[in-house]
């Protein structure tokens, strides 16, 4: 007998954890839980829905309030749920979330991982939902900013999945990096017999003169020299990030046009070495 | 220029109308409500005829009169006397101010010759024979289109920049430049100006409208007209003291189509010209006050019962590129258009088409499209949105 209730002991420890189950307000839970994820399918499928309609200057900010709101709806939940099931004790909190620690820090690890890094990436902000980013070689807008991944839609309308975890000890590349303007670069690679003066003057001209033009943002044409010929680049922004490619299409047709009506020549096929 | 500003309406109007206007950019629809109002029911429109005589046209002279007052000090100068910075002057307002029709009449009432408007091909070409100085070295010159002597195109610059060139270096000596705003915002990224002279038609507001639109009064078959607000029945505009009831006040109807039109004159007329309502059935409302005299009723719906042009849907890109490009060179033609964007000729097509039914472009004898008076409000906000380059009208 004496055995039996040392035995009992932890048994009894570890109950009085929770509450009496009787005591426990299942509908509150119940409640809480439907009002939670309510909140954040509304602002997942609402607030995308007002920034297509919102002037473009207010879309970003209005993107970046869907992982917030979010974050606030889970904490908020989790706040309210714990001391339903948990007689919140200091002691008890600590055994519970000591436990909960342990089995996450062995099961779960990049899970959980991804999930904090997650919370992290909500302050740091190294993307946020409508940024370009590049992660891993794979580039695309951030569409969705999940717990545990944010999910980017690549130029060829494929959603890659990347896990937060990333962060951690990848480079991050933000295109644009929350505001509206990104940087496109058109390049032209031509012979190097020429004026480059006047290539440079006409390629400033082609930028100036396309309608995708973001005027409110500066134009540069750098040149460098290279054994096979000279390498121009031409960097603009667009009015829209999403019209990036469309952007740069624009500008090589143009620029190509331009500068075959001017007679220069471009480098011939073979010549320009493969470009990262 | 930096003097300009656009008149502001009335707190409450302001919010009337923003409200309407959000609620329905919200339901994402161009629906428009009923008027509860009986008698807004029953009125209709005028007949173009009648509404030109209850409405007349806008009359130029009065700006060219304003024009003349404020340049003649600088007309005085004698050529030789002038500095350089002060042989060029600019005259720039944004689309439906008359600023041409200002220009073109001062230039005919002071006898100056006027620098033809290079045709498409010349501006391609760059002509050089297009630079040649009109006629006479000592009396000032008027280009009354500066907007028409360039293309958004790789090709269509060289013209321009020439002619700026030797205008601001004083080589073609002393003259007005006339140039519509949208243009002049983009002419500021392809010539640096440095400091040149400009002016702009003022905004006209509440006062400046009841002139203009109330001198209409005793345009009616001898019989003078007293504009009433359909929702209400109070005067828009004051009316002469005999026709009106002692202590009688007027609505803030001018205040708020100052407001909306950005004190443009054009648009305002456009507008004023839609307000404007009479009973049906060829029934004119003669009234008699009580000394007999008789007068016309004219009805006027308020601006938040207008149905400004306004498209279905949130306009696309291609959309936006043909709006802008329209504004920007104060109209195009169809081939023109073609040439300047990166659209297929069938996109453009239906695109003008479309915008066209929404009553947003109208379409000149010439071939010429250009953004209607009454659509300028919501395409130069809608543009504004989305981040393109505006004017500063």
């Amino acid at each position: 007998m004496g055995d039996e209730e040392t035995i009992d002991e932890p048994v009894k420890d570890m109950g009085r954890l929770f509450q009496d189950f009787s005591q426990v307000h299942v509908v509150q839970i119940i409640l809480i839980v439907i009002v939670a994820v309510l909140v954040i399918r509304v602002s997942q499928n609402l607030l995308p829905w007002l920034a297509d309609r919102l002037p473009t200057r207010w879309r970003q900010p209005t993107l970046v309030l869907v992982p917030i709101l979010r974050l606030i709806a889970i904490a908020l939940g989790f706040i309210l749920i714990v001391p339903r099931v948990v007689d919140p004790t200091f002691e008890n909190l600590i055994t519970l979330f000591g436990a909960v620690g342990l089995a996450l820090g062995f099961a779960f690890k990049d899970y959980a991982s991804s999930l904090i890094a997650g919370i992290v990436a909500l302050y740091e902000m190294p993307y946020r939902p409508g940024d370009w980013i590049e992660v891993d070689g794979t580039y695309g807008e951030v569409a969705n900013i999940g717990a545990r991944t944010v999910d980017i839609v690549t130029p060829d309308d494929t959603v890659v999945f990347i896990p937060h975890l990333k962060l951690w000890t990848n480079l991050i590349h933000n295109a644009n990096n929350g505001g509206p303007n990104l940087m496109c670069v058109a390049e032209f690679f031509l012979d190097a017999r020429h004026d480059a003066a006047t290539v440079k003057r006409i390629l400033y001209d082609v930028a100036l003169t396309s309608p995708f033009l973001q005027l409110q943002q500066p134009i540069v044409v750098i040149v460098t020299e290279k054994p096979w010929g000279t390498h121009y680049l031409l960097r603009t922004y667009p009015i829209e990030r999403r019209d990036q490619f469309q952007f740069l299409t624009d500008l090589t047709v143009r620029g190509k046009d331009a500068l075959r009506k001017g007679g220069f020549e471009f480098t011939r096929a073979g010549l320009v070495p493969e470009m990262n | 220029m930096a003097e300009f500003s656009v008149p502001s309406a009335s707190l409450v109007e302001t919010q009337k109308t923003g409200l309407t206007r959000w609620w329905k950019k919200l339901r994402g629809g161009s629906q428009r409500e009923e008027s509860t109002l009986v008698a807004e029911r029953d009125l209709v429109a005028w007949p173009e005829d009648r509404l030109d005589q209850v409405a007349p046209p806008v009359d130029w002279s009065l700006a060219v009169d304003a024009f003349d007052e404020r340049i003649a000090q600088w007309l005085d100068v004698d050529v030789e006397d002038s500095k350089i910075s002060q042989k060029i002057v600019f005259l720039i307002g944004p689309p439906h101010s008359g600023r041409n029709q200002t220009l073109t009449g001062w230039a005919e009432r002071r006898e100056l010759s006027i620098w033809p408007t290079p045709d498409p091909e010349t501006v391609w070409r760059a002509d050089s024979a297009w630079l040649e100085r009109p006629q006479d070295n000592q009396r000032p010159w008027v280009l009354p289109e500066l907007q028409r002597c360039f293309f958004r195109h790789a090709d269509g610059l060289t013209l321009v920049r020439g002619f700026l060139d030797m205008a601001l270096s004083g080589k073609l000596g002393r003259g007005v430049i006339g140039c519509d705003s949208w243009a002049w915002a983009y002419l500021q990224h392809i010539w640096h100006f440095r400091q040149p002279a400009t002016l702009s038609l003022a905004a006209l507001d509440a006062a400046d409208l009841a002139v203009l639109f109330g001198d209409s009064q005793a345009r009616d078959n001898g019989q003078p007209i007293v504009f009433k607000q359909s929702d209400s029945g109070r005067c828009v505009i004051a009316p002469p003291s005999d026709l009106s009831s002692a202590g009688e006040s007027c609505t803030d109807y001018l205040k708020s189509l100052a407001a909306t039109s950005r004190g443009n004159v054009g648009i305002a007329s456009a507008i004023w010209r839609m307000s404007l309502r009479r009973s049906p059935e060829g029934k004119v409302d003669e009234e008699k006050t009580a000394n007999r005299r008789e007068f016309t009723s004219v009805w006027v719906r308020p601006l938040r019962d207008l149905e400004l042009p306004e498209p279905p849907g949130k306009p696309n890109r291609d959309v936006a590129f043909i709006l802008h490009a329209l504004l920007l060179h104060d109209g195009l033609s169809f081939d023109l258009l073609e040439q300047l964007l990166p659209l297929s000729p069938s996109r453009i097509s239906e695109t003008l088409v479309q915008l066209e039914s929404d009553r947003l472009l109208q379409q000149s004898d010439e071939d010429t499209w250009r953004v209607s008076p009454t659509g300028y409000l919501y395409v130069r906000e809608f543009l504004h949105q989305q981040g393109y380059l505006v004017d500063s009208f």
